[in-house]
C-alpha cells in the first residue's frame, strides 16, 4: 500500500543505507512516465516488480527490478477526459494497493480498477462516482479483510462525501458510508459512541446544516485510511464543507472536517470527531492518522497522531476519540490555543471571513499547516517527520451558486509566506514531549511525503528539485540529488531482488501547490488556483513540468 | 433556430456550392456542399482563403462587460479560471488560446465545451448571456481593442467579400487579395477586358451576370461552374468586379 503499513508509519526497517554511508547513494536507474502533471504517487514494490500509477491518464506501469526497471507492461484505463475539469487541485493520483495478485487503484473519473499484477490484464472495473456531480478519485486505496476502501474527492464541487468498501475479488460494492446526511446514510447506529456530547444526537448530519444543504455539503474522503487490526477499526478523515464561504452554511456541518472510526466489515461508525466544526478556512480533515502506542502520563495509550491542517498536532485515544493533546506545529493566528476540556481549538472570532468581508493574516492558510503530504514515524528516534507549509492568507467570502459539476467555493483567497518568508518546512515532532525536535526551512511548501528508515536517515523531496536525505536525529543534510522536476511524490525504501536496499521517488511538480507550473497559470492573478498562485509566483523559475521515477542504491 | 444567432449560425450553416473542374491536376474539393466553421487553425490546405470572423454584438460595450463579469461569477467560470489567471482551467489573461481567442471561438468553447474538462454550457445559458461573458473574457485578455472586422460598408466591399468567401476564390486569382488559385483566369484587371467567356461575349454587366449564374447557357462545355447567388450578392459582386481595372 502507498502508506507502507496499516498504521501509516511509513517506516522502513532496512538499515543498509544509514547516516554514515548515505552520502554515497547513487542513481541506479530512472524511468520517465510520459505524463507531465503533478506526481503525488508512491511507487509500489511487490516481489521483483515496481508498480507506479501516473496522474491522469492514470497509466499503470510494471517495471522489472531484476533488469534496471525494464518495462514489463503498461495498463491504460479508458477514462473520461472531462474528469480533468472537475479535479480541484491538479489531476493527481496518490498510489495503488496490492492484494492477492492484483494491483488495485482509483482513476480520476471515479472508477476503481483491478489489474492482474503479473500480466497487466484488467480484471474488474467499478464506477464509484459521477464526474457530472463533480466527483473524482485521487486517493490511494487500502485493502482490509478483502475489501478495498476508498472515497471521493470534490469538496470544491459540492459533492456529498463518502467512503466505499469494494469486494477486492470481484469489484462489487460491499458498503458505502456518507459523511453528511441522516444517520442511516452515515452508518451511525447503536454502536456509535462519540467521546464529546456535542457529537451525540439523532441525524446530526442533517440538523447541523441549513435545509438540504448536506446533500451538497462536501466531507469527501481523499486522504489516508489507517487500520488497527486489534480493535478492528479503520480511521479516515473527512474533507472541508462546501462552499468555503462559512456564512452560506450556518451550523457545525457534520461530519465534515473531521474523522471517523468505523468497523471495516460493514462501515458502521464507532466514533467521530470534528477537528473544525463549521470550518472557516478550508481546513480539510483528511490528513494521515499515524497509529502509535505512546506513554502518556505514565500509561501506554493506543493513540492516533494527526498533524492537522488547522496547525495542531493532535494525539487522540484511538479507542474513544478523546483528544489527549493538541499543540501548534506551525504559526497559527486563526485560533488562540486549545481547550482540552471541550476538545476544540479556541477560534479567534475576529478572524472569521464572510460574505463581502475580507479577513486578513489568516495562518495557516487554506492548504493548512500541512495538506495531504504524509509524515513518517521512526520507532528508533520516536519522532514524527512532518513535511509542511508556512503560509498565511487573506480570504473574502463571495456568493456561491451551486451548478452540479462546476466549482462551488464562494471565496476569494490570496496566500503568501508566513513569518520568516520561507514557504515550507520539514519538522521532526516529538508527540510525547509535545514539541519540535528540529526543523528545516524550505523555500517552497514541503509538498512531498516523508520516509524514515532504520538507518536513521529520513528522506523527502522539495519543489525546487532536490531529493534530500537528512539525519533522523539532528536534521543535518547528509545527501541530496537534483531531479529533473520538482518533487511532490512519496519516497519509499525496498529490498531489491539482489537483497540490496533501494530508495525510490517520483518527481513531477504540480498538485495544488505546483498548479502554477502544472497548469501553466498566470501569476498576475494572485487568486489563481484557489489563491495558491499568489504565494508561488517564482516557482516556474525553479522547475518545469516533468514526471519520472528515480531509484537509488549504494554502489 | 438561427434568428437570434446570426453570427455563429452564419458560420455553421453557410453552405457553399462549388463545382470547379480543374484543367490541371490541382487539389480542389469535390463538388458538393462546402462547410465553413469557426477556424481554430491558421494552417489550411490549398491557397489562403479569408477567415470569416464572427462579431460579438456587444464587443467592447462597457455595460455588457460589467454584466459579463457578474455572469462569469454566477456561472462558476471563476471557479475554474479564477480572475483570469486560471486554476482547474487555463489562464484567460495570457496569450495562449488553445481553442482560439476570437469572439466566435470563445462563444463556441462556452457552448460546446472542450474535451479536456471545459463543460458544455449549451442549453443552460442564453445567447445574450454568453456574448456578455465573451465580451468580459476578451476585455480581461486585452483583446477588445483589436479591430473587429466591420461589415461591408459599400457595394464594392460587400462584393469583394462575396468573391472571397464564395466559390469564386476556389478557381480565380485577384492579386492583392487572398484569392490566388490558377484553375481559372486571373481577374486582377478584369474590368479592363473587352470580352468575357474566352472572347465569346462583350464584357457588359448583363452578360457578366448571366455568365456567373449560368455559364453553360452562354458557352456549352465551359469549365466555369454555375454560381447561384442572391440578387443582392450578385449585384455587389458585379460592382466589385467592375472596379478591377
Amino acid at each position: 500500500m502507498a502508506s507502507k503499513d496499516y498504521a501509516n508509519n511509513r517506516f522502513s526497517g532496512m538499515d543498509q543505507i544509514n547516516a554514515g554511508n548515505v552520502r554515497n547513494l547513487k542513481l541506479a536507474w530512472s524511468f520517465t512516465t510520459g505524463v507531465l502533471r503533478g506526481h503525488e504517487g508512491a511507487p509500489l514494490v511487490v516481489g521483483d516488480t515496481m508498480y507506479f500509477v501516473t496522474p491522469y491518464p492514470n497509466i499503470l506501469y510494471a517495471l522489472d527490478l531484476k533488469n534496471q526497471g525494464a518495462k514489463k507492461w503498461e495498463y491504460k484505463p479508458k477514462l473520461q477526459s472531462a474528469a480533468q475539469g472537475v479535479a480541484c487541485c491538479d489531476v493527481v493520483n496518490r498510489g495503488a494497493v496490492y492484494w492477492e495478485g492484483k494491483i488495485i487503484y482509483n482513476t480520476l473519473d471515479a472508477q476503481m480498477v483491478a489489474v492482474d499484477a503479473a500480466s497487466g490484464k484488467e480484471l474488474w472495473k467499478t464506477k464509484l462516482g459521477d464526474i457530472n456531480q463533480g466527483e473524482t478519485m485521487t486517493m490511494a486505496p487500502i485493502v482490509v479483510k478483502g475489501k478495498v476502501l476508498a472515497g471521493n474527492s470534490g469538496g470544491e464541487f459540492g459533492v456529498r462525501g463518502w467512503i466505499t468498501a469494494v469486494d477486492a475479488a470481484k469489484g462489487n460494492i460491499a458498503w458505502r458510508a456518507y459523511n453528511t446526511g441522516p444517520d442511516a446514510d452515515v452508518l451511525i447506529g447503536p454502536r456509535f459512541k462519540p467521546f464529546y456530547a456535542r457529537d451525540r444526537g439523532k441525524d446530526l448530519g442533517v440538523s447541523t446544516w441549513p435545509a438540504d444543504h448536506w446533500k451538497i455539503g462536501g466531507g469527501s474522503v481523499w486522504g489516508w485510511i489507517s487500520y488497527d487490526p486489534e480493535l478492528n477499526l479503520i480511521y479516515h478523515g473527512t474533507g472541508n464543507p462546501g462552499p468555503w464561504n462559512p456564512d452560506l452554511r450556518p451550523g457545525d456541518n457534520k461530519w465534515t472536517a473531521g474523522i471517523f472510526a468505523r468497523d471495516p466489515d460493514n462501515g458502521e461508525a464507532i466514533w467521530a470527531y470534528q477537528w473544525s466544526p463549521h470550518d472557516l478556512y478550508d481546513y480539510d480533515g483528511i490528513n494521515e492518522n499515524v497509529l502509535l502506542d505512546l506513554p502518556i502520563k505514565g500509561q501506554t495509550r493506543k493513540v492516533l497522531v494527526r498533524p492537522e491542517r488547522n496547525g495542531y498536532v493532535y494525539v487522540l485515544d484511538r479507542q474513544t476519540g478523546e483528544v489527549l493533546s493538541a499543540d501548534k506545529y506551525v504559526h497559527v493566528t486563526t485560533s488562540t490555543g486549545f481547550d482540552l476540556k471541550n476538545g476544540l481549538v479556541l477560534e479567534d472570532k475576529s478572524k472569521t471571513p464572510g460574505l463581502g468581508r475580507t479577513s486578513r493574516n489568516l495562518c495557516p492558510s487554506a492548504p493548512g499547516g500541512k495538506d495531504w503530504q504524509p509524515s513518517s514515524w521512526s520507532p528508533r528516534t520516536r519522532l514524527l517527520y512532518i513535511p509542511h507549509n508556512n503560509l498565511c492568507m487573506d480570504m473574502e467570502g463571495l456568493e456561491a451558486n451551486y451548478i452540479a459539476g462546476t466549482p462551488y467555493v464562494g471565496a476569494s483567497v490570496k496566500m503568501y509566506p508566513g513569518p520568516g518568508g520561507h514557504r515550507g518546512e520539514f519538522s521532526a515532532w516529538d508527540p510525547v514531549r509535545q514539541q519540535k525536535a528540529w526543523s528545516i526551512k524550505e523555500k517552497f511548501p514541503a509538498w512531498s511525503g516523508a520516509l524514515a528508515t532504520a538507518g536513521d536517515v529520513v528522506f523527502y523531496g522539495t519543489m525546487d528539485r532536490n531529493f534530500k536525505a537528512v539525519d533522523a536525529r539532528s536534521g543535518e543534510l547528509l545527501w541530496q540529488f537534483r531531479t529533473g522536476s520538482g518533487i511532490i511524490g512519496q519516497p519509499i525504501s525496498f529490498r531489491g531482488p539482489d537483497g540490496k536496499q533501494y530508495i525510490a521517488i517520483a518527481d513531477g511538480v504540480g498538485g495544488w501547490a505546483g498548479a502554477i507550473v502544472a497548469g501553466g497559470l498566470d501569476p498576475r492573478d494572485e487568486t489563481s488556483a484557489l489563491g495558491f498562485v499568489g504565494a508561488m509566483k517564482d516557482l516556474p523559475a525553479h522547475t518545469n513540468q516533468g514526471g519520472a521515477l528515480y531509484v537509488f542504491a549504494l554502489p | 433556430m438561427c434568428s437570434r444567432f446570426h453570427n455563429v449560425c452564419g458560420l455553421f450553416w453557410t453552405l457553399i456550392v462549388c463545382g470547379c473542374s480543374p484543367a490541371v491536376p490541382v487539389a480542389v474539393p469535390p463538388p458538393g456542399h462546402l462547410v465553413q466553421g469557426i477556424r481554430q487553425s491558421t494552417l489550411q490546405p490549398g491557397p489562403p482563403s479569408p477567415v470569416r470572423l464572427v462579431r460579438n454584438p456587444v464587443e467592447g460595450d462597457a455595460e455588457a462587460i460589467e454584466t459579463g463579469k457578474r455572469l462569469f461569477g454566477q456561472f462558476n467560470c471563476a471557479g475554474c479560471h479564477a480572475g483570469g489567471g486560471g486554476a482547474i482551467g487555463p489562464a484567460l489573461i495570457d496569450d495562449q488560446w488553445i481553442y482560439g481567442s476570437g469572439a466566435g471561438n470563445i462563444f463556441s468553447t462556452i457552448i460546446e465545451g472542450r474535451p479536456q474538462g471545459m463543460p458544455a454550457f449549451g442549453g443552460r445559458i442564453s445567447e445574450d448571456q454568453t456574448w456578455r461573458i465573451v465580451a468580459f473574457v476578451r476585455s480581461i485578455a486585452n483583446l477588445t481593442e483589436d479591430p473587429a472586422p466591420s461589415p461591408p460598408a459599400s457595394g464594392t466591399e460587400k462584393g469583394k467579400a462575396v468573391f472571397l468567401h464564395g466559390p469564386c476564390v476556389m478557381c480565380h486569382t485577384i492579386r492583392g487579395t487572398p484569392a490566388g488559385s490558377r484553375v481559372g483566369p486571373d481577374l486582377t484587371h478584369f474590368a479592363s477586358r473587352k470580352t468575357i467567356a474566352a472572347g465569346t461575349l462583350p464584357n457588359t454587366r448583363g452578360h457578366l451576370a448571366g455568365w456567373i449564374l449560368n455559364p453553360q447557357n452562354l458557352k456549352p462545355g465551359t469549365q466555369m461552374p454555375a454560381t447561384l447567388l442572391e440578387s443582392q450578392d450578385l449585384h455587389a459582386l458585379l460592382d466589385y468586379l467592375e472596379t478591377l481595372k
